[in-house]
């Protein structure tokens, strides 16, 4: 049996792993090739490196990091951060990537999604989407949050899906940071519409929160950062805690 | 010394840092002398079946692959892609596969109702002795990222099962 996945996610700025609430009010949380061995050490099942600057400027320096931090990792490893094109994402690969998260990128041009999955496979092309609630509906934003689009959140799920993405990285903006449990409703929504596994990500606070997104069925796997990060939950107890709750995970 | 092969399609840096890690001397190389010369190879792939077998063809490589596959017998692993190339083709694409073992790469098919790409960290049972996996416990997990599955047509040639729900015993 597939065991539900427990990701970290290093967001970098600058070469340093940060980590903000509700996408801002960044805060520093350590060396990112440092916190990537810890994890690993930790029983993570995969890890996410997502460079929020993203400039072309600080492009060598990303790819410099990603192959450091392959070189100590031996879990799937999936980078993203202004990829904008096929040979962004081979330049990944080739620095030890994995998979390769898209989203604004994807959302001005859906079509390099399924320019990816034809050159690297679906397996390898994650779509990360950040929504928000706005009434009654939840929206995709870009740009790391700061660009409302006219995207519904499960239509553009369906939408990444038919293009050939292989995985969906969906992140609630207005859980993001607040420690106050995943948006289990939308994420459960996705999940169950789409038929690619999906990653829910903002608002863990504590095991329970895992525990509580997993028991409804609501995704695949669960991202987290500042926890991980500030040693608020320890992977291991998390995991223990998990299995001892039927939920079926890697030891 | 192992020689990772190159055709512009593979998570390259994972493997070659893998092999580090275990202390197995490898390099990357897509030069047709360099893996003509080749001991042991592997083939990795992330990627379409039919754009692999193109690249391979259009760098020359196919014939060089074959000659170490057939006739010189070298050990060869195929990862991921790579191992659905060694087939005779694959559901996926039209173009044939290296046919070195007699059948071809499936899409899973959606009766399973599992979520595909089949994603995450997985049991393996396996069906026969080898010295590839007679060291590993039983439930050693391995992480699976893929569509297709390769199903030999004879089950003599196949070492382990992917164990899910999805193949019932």
């Amino acid at each position: 049996m597939l065991t539900k996945r427990i990701i970290p996610c290093l967001d970098i700025k600058n070469g340093r792993t940060v980590k903000g609430i509700n996408f801002v009010d960044l805060r520093d949380a350590g060396d990112p090739v440092e916190l990537a061995e810890a994890y690993v050490s930790q029983g993570a099942d995969e890890l996410v490196f997502l460079d929020i600057s993203a400039t072309l400027e600080t492009r060598g320096t990303l790819i410099d990091l990603v192959r450091r931090i392959a070189e100590v990792i031996n879990i799937p490893f999936t980078v993203g951060g202004g990829v904008r094109t096929v040979d962004d994402a081979r330049d990944l690969l080739t620095a030890g990537a994995d998979k390769v998260a898209v989203n604004s990128s994807a959302i001005l041009r859906p079509n390099l999604i399924s320019e990816m999955a034809a050159q690297f496979g679906s397996q390898c092309v994650v779509v990360a989407m950040d929504i928000r609630l706005l009434g009654d509906k939840w929206m995709v934003f870009s740009r790391g949050g700061t660009q409302k689009t006219d995207l519904e959140a499960r239509d553009w799920a369906l939408e990444v899906e038919q293009r050939g993405a292989g995985e969906i990285l969906l992140t609630s903006m207005d859980h993001d940071g607040t420690k106050s449990g995943f948006a289990l409703d939308i994420t459960r929504k996705i999940s169950q519409a789409a038929s690619i596994p999906v990653i829910a990500s903002g608002g863990a606070g504590s095991k329970q929160h895992f525990l509580d997104l997993f028991n409804s069925d609501s995704a695949d796997a669960a991202l987290a950062a500042s926890i991980f990060h500030f040693h608020e939950v320890a992977i291991p107890d998390l995991k223990s805690m998990l299995l001892a709750n039927h939920i079926p995970v890697r030891v | 010394m192992i020689t990772i092969i190159n055709y512009g399609m593979g998570n390259l840096g994972s493997v070659l840092n893998m092999c580090k890690r275990i202390g197995a001397p490898a390099k990357v190389s897509g030069d047709l002398d360099e893996v003509s010369a080749a001991t042991k190879l592997i083939l990795p792939g992330v990627g379409a079946f039919d754009n692999a077998m193109k690249r391979i063809c259009d760098l020359g490589l196919y014939d060089v692959l074959d000659q170490k596959a057939r006739f010189e017998q070298i050990p060869i692993l195929g990862i991921c892609l790579g191992m659905q190339l060694l087939m005779e083709g694959s559901e996926e694409g039209k173009l044939p596969g290296f046919g070195w073992i007699k059948g071809h790469a499936k899409l899973f098919p959606s009766a399973l109702g599992i979520k595909v790409p089949h994603m995450g960290w997985n049991l393996v049972k396996k069906t026969r002795p080898s010295q590839l996996i007679d060291s590993l416990d039983e439930d050693s997990r391995f992480y699976f990222v893929h569509s297709y599955f390769v199903q030999a047509e004879s089950r003599w040639q196949q070492l382990g099962l992917i164990l899910e729900r999805i193949w019932k015993d």
